[in-house]
């Protein structure tokens, strides 16, 4: 038997024990999951380092904050979240339990991405976690220190057979998804999100895909570009690019074009120095096949601003370019990479028709003093979320369900969201045997008489149509009553004195 | 471009001209299904007797007065679902709009099936609708006259640039399939639903599948044995057994049957008369092949016939039959019936029932007739199925506000009323920022420092601190 289908066997047995089910178990999980980001902090951070040389502070900010507001708001909403939930009920309901109950789906598969490789593991693992799954974790073997990191550390703090961690590449993960899940979480790209889910079609196993695009970013012509660019530089630049919901191209009047170049230079200056290869708070590309990739769509095209590149370092300066067209080769794919293409487009209605002329992206940024130009802009596109007039923040709102829509991706998460996502409602009624009497009309043998009984139970509900009249006359009755009574034992009392 | 190819761009084009979104035009549409189904309720009965003699009773509740429910449950409530959902924010974000917009996905496909060919259709349709989406329906072949009689209506009462009928078989579906949309709302068996999964994927198109398996029900000793009889043989007979939901199996003690089987025969009775075959409120088996399956499961049975067993091939009738000294093993026991048939199984104890139930896939309805409250909640502890109703049968498919839908093999995905609108939009976070404040946003800009840090980190934990003051 394969490692990978040992693996899952052990979580599904683990499972089976019913462990991973009472919240208290699940709320030590989760704790034991807040002390491996205390404890190891530095470590973690040195393994992202290693593999994308992002900053201590980039990756407490954006790595592992995050975790610990997810992890504490899990912790402080579990029993909220997994308590039955009364559901309205209908005449034919009245004297049952309607209600819907979360439940653990079984062993979870959690495929990682290597750009926010300890977040993109981490974050799922916290919503298999809180709706009490057991989950075989695939770290990205491109992020390769936070992978053995992760195998080293997962154990030290959660149960080892309910979340194992299996690390390898292709062939491992090939033989992952041919084992059976309750659910397959991924992020990644698309190419690999179709056969993701195609083998999770053999086994009828619902998923998650959170992959991406490319994420337009609209520029009004009247704005104050100085607050556009630092936020758009921050949003593009943070991790070298290589963000699922970084602003991918930007679409503005060829008239400013010239002025957003300007205030990203400042900016660039602002934040990383005249050399951003000696800033400690620049990130590298990932691997050589990605520098390659992203330096190869530069080819053509005409760079405003930055385009050097240290094939040895993985680094690739923070770049702009102008006047592209949208037919170039750097229009078709996602760029994941620090570099900016800024179109040309006419009007916002060009904008609009540009953006929909093209997959929806992952996210869409729109920057603009016009409240009714944003408003218009959201209500005549899609994409999986939007910001106007800055970046990337809805990532970080846990009340807001991140994820894509078409080809940017299948289902959310976050939050509470993440624990629906991996779980099963179940929908619950709990009757009596008792008032057979009310289910006389649905049995045959059938009649006109009886059809209209039956009708008129299953249409009405508690609180509307008639039976609202008769219920608040009953009220309405009950308290002249109380009242009554309540007078007449004050006028006693009265005329005992 | 093949004509399905020409169908759907039809459909992505009217998407994309808007017209589907105004909650007016949903409203008008939906409106006119409710007119569809009161003003072709004499055909709609008669197609469906001619499928599968299903007796107007169970037309009228099951079929049109369903899916009326469902259409007016979302007229009513259609505004309220429309409107974004604004979220509890952080402290960092309360200058900012924080809201869930629910927006339609586009063009969908609904794949209906053979059971109840007029509410598999309609009610999808009608959480589509609902969204503002554009869409195909695709009824099911085998349930020919009512399929019929949807493909000529259905246009005469909706924008047809909006909604499409598309008949055909299996060869047709899967043409159809290979078509972009951007949901898939498929009922039926478990075996095409993966190849409905398989060509979604291609394009990767979220799915909705709602499937079937073996529900079983347990019947605990401590039931009223009588109620529990007549609920039990009203639910699995209801559409001569061809229902997702129909109890498909019973696992009670040796005692509990000792009393059930006398119950069963005299509730059989009371329902259907001494032959159930001159009932006119007991249905048909759909079509040949399923009548043959069914018949053979019966005849192949290692378990004797207690009840019924009786069949006509020319009527396809198969008697309300009840199975005994059933083992796990029989063939009865490895399919979903979709019948009127009724095997039952004996078990020890609770926890035998509970094994038994937890060895096979999860089903799409879970049954318990019990007058003990702990036990219906060690079972709903100890299982999982798509959904619970304990005490009777059916019934939790007819609650409104219930999500419908299975898990594990028995499902993906949920609908009925809110669920069915939230299955077919898309909830898109939305942040909405102004232009100040840009001072406080400098904590998070480089070059970072453990002072910037330290001072970004006590801002976004907040909401924890002011929850502690309070």
């Amino acid at each position: 038997m394969s490692m990978e289908k040992q693996a899952v066997e052990r979580a599904r047995t683990a499972f089976l024990t019913g462990r991973s089910r009472p919240l208290k178990f699940r709320g030590q999980q989760l704790k034991a999951l807040q002390r491996m980001l205390k404890e190891r902090e530095g470590e973690i951070c040195m393994a992202i380092k290693h593999d994308l040389n992002k900053s201590q502070f980039d990756s407490a900010l954006f790595e592992l904050v995050g975790l610990e507001s997810e992890i504490q708001l899990a912790l402080e909403k579990l029993p909220e979240w997994a308590a039955p939930r009364p559901a309205e009920k209908t005449l034919l309901t009245l004297l049952d339990e309607v209600y819907v109950q979360p439940e653990p789906l079984g062993v979870v598969l959690i495929i990682g991405a290597w750009n926010y490789p300890f977040a993109l593991v981490i974050q799922p693992l916290i919503g298999a976690i809180a709706a009490g799954n057991a989950a075989v974790i695939k770290p990205s073997e491109v992020s390769e220190h936070t992978a053995r990191l992760l195998e080293e550390l997962l154990p030290e703090y959660i149960d080892r057979d309910l979340y194992p961690v299996v690390n390898g590449g292709v062939p491992e993960t090939q033989e992952l998804l041919r084992q059976r899940f309750d659910h397959v979480f991924y992020t990644g790209n698309c190419a690999v999100g179709k056969l993701v889910m195609e083998a999770a079609a053999r086994h009828l196993t619902p998923v998650t895909l959170e992959l991406g695009g490319k994420s337009p970013c609209y520029i009004d012509k009247d704005c104050d570009l100085s607050i556009v660019c630092r936020r758009i530089t921050w949003g593009k630049f943070v991790n070298c690019g290589q963000t699922c919901i970084a602003p991918d191209y930007v679409l503005c009047d060829q008239s400013i074009q010239g002025r957003v170049v300007e205030e990203i230079r400042r900016t660039l200056l602002e934040f990383y120095g005249d050399d951003p290869k000696t800033s400690p708070d620049y990130g590298r590309m990932i691997n050589q096949r990605h520098f390659k990739r992203v330096t190869a769509l530069l080819e053509g095209e005409t760079v405003a601003l930055g385009g050097e590149s240290d094939e040895a370092d993985l680094f690739i300066a923070p770049t702009v370019l102008t006047d592209v067209p949208p037919h170039s080769r750097l229009m078709q794919e996602e760029i994941f990479g620090p570099v900016l293409p800024l179109v040309s487009v006419g009007s916002v209605d060009e904008a609009i028709r540009f953006i929909n002329q093209r997959e929806k992206p992952l996210a869409l940024y729109v920057f603009s003093y016009n409240s009714k130009l944003i408003k218009r802009m959201i209500a005549e596109t899609s994409s999986g979320g939007v910001v106007a007039n800055d970046m990337l923040l809805h990532y970080s709102t846990s009340s807001l369900p991140f994820g894509g829509v078409g080809k940017s991706g299948i289902g959310s998460y976050h939050g509470k969201h993440s624990f629906e996502r991996l779980s099963h409602q179940r929908a619950c009624l709990i009757r009596s045997l008792t008032l057979e009497g009310m289910n006389k009309a649905r049995y045959p043998p059938q009649e006109a008489s009886k059809l209209r009984v039956a009708k008129y139970f299953m249409q009405k509900r508690l609180w509307t149509g008639g039976l609202c009249w008769v219920t608040l006359a009953v009220l309405a009755a009950l308290l002249a009553l109380a009242l009554l009574i309540a007078l007449l034992a004050l006028i006693l009392k009265g005329s005992e004195q | 471009m093949s004509d399905y190819g020409a169908i759907v761009q039809k459909l992505r084009d009217s998407f994309g001209t808007r017209k589907t979104r105004p909650a007016e035009f949903r409203i008008s549409q939906l409106n006119s299904i409710v007119k569809l189904l009161r003003e072709n309720e004499g055909p709609i009965v008669e197609a469906l007797e001619r499928d599968l003699r299903k007796p107007k009773f169970e037309t009228m509740i099951s079929e049109i007065s369903m899916a009326i429910n469902e259409a007016n449950y979302a007229i009513n409530h259609l505004a309220s679902w429309m409107k974004p959902e604004h979220v509890e924010k952080s402290l960092v974000m309360k200058f900012d709009e924080c809201f869930i917009r629910k927006e339609p996905l586009g063009v969908v496909l609904i794949i209906g099936a053979w059971n109840y060919p007029v509410q598999l259709v309609l009610v999808p349709l009608i959480g589509a609708i609902a969204a503002g989406n554009c869409a195909v329906v695709k009824p099911s072949e085998l349930s020919d006259s009512t399929s019929s009689l949807l493909t000529e209506l259905l246009p005469k009462y909706l924008d047809q640039s909006c909604f499409s009928v598309v008949c055909g078989g299996a060869k047709e579906t899967t043409e159809l399939l290979e078509q972009r949309f951007d949901h898939i709302f498929y009922t039926g068996g478990v075996s095409v639903a993966r190849s409905v999964m398989r060509a979604a994927s291609c394009h990767l198109t979220p799915v909705t599948l709602e499937l079937g398996g073996k529900s079983p029900a347990l019947v605990e000793g401590s039931c009223d044995i009588t109620a529990t009889a007549r609920r039990l043989v009203w639910a699995r007979f209801f559409n001569a057994g061809q229902s997702c939901v129909a109890p498909d199996y019973v696992l009670c003690s040796p005692e509990t049957r000792r009393l059930l089987l006398p119950a069963l025969r005299d509730c059989i009775t009371q329902l259907y008369g001494t032959e159930p075959r001159e009932s006119r409120d007991f249905g048909r088996i759909i079509n040949q092949r399923h009548f043959e399956r069914i018949r053979d499961l019966l005849s192949n049975s290692q378990g004797r016939v207690e009840i019924g067993g009786e069949t006509e091939e020319g009527e396809r009738y198969i008697a309300p039959t009840v199975l005994v000294d059933v083992s796990e093993s029989d063939p009865v026991m490895q399919e979903e019936i979709f019948g009127p048939v009724l095997p039952i199984l004996t078990v020890e104890s609770l926890e035998e029932a509970i094994n038994f139930i937890n060895c096979r896939e999860k089903p799409l309805a879970l049954y318990l007739y019990t007058g003990d409250s702990k036990v219906v909640t060690k079972v709903m502890e100890c299982t999982s199925s798509g959904g619970f109703c304990s005490n009777d049968g059916l019934v939790h498919t007819t609650v409104i506000t219930l999500p419908f839908g299975g898990v594990g093999s028995s499902g993906v995905g949920r609908y009925h009323g809110r669920f069915s609108f939230d299955t077919f939009s898309h909830q898109r976070s939305c942040v909405l920022r102004g232009f100040g404040l840009e001072w406080a946003n400098q904590l998070r800009y480089p070059p970072y420092s453990e002072q910037k840090l330290e001072r970004l980190l006590q801002a976004t934990q907040e909401r924890k601190w002011s929850c502690t003051l309070l």
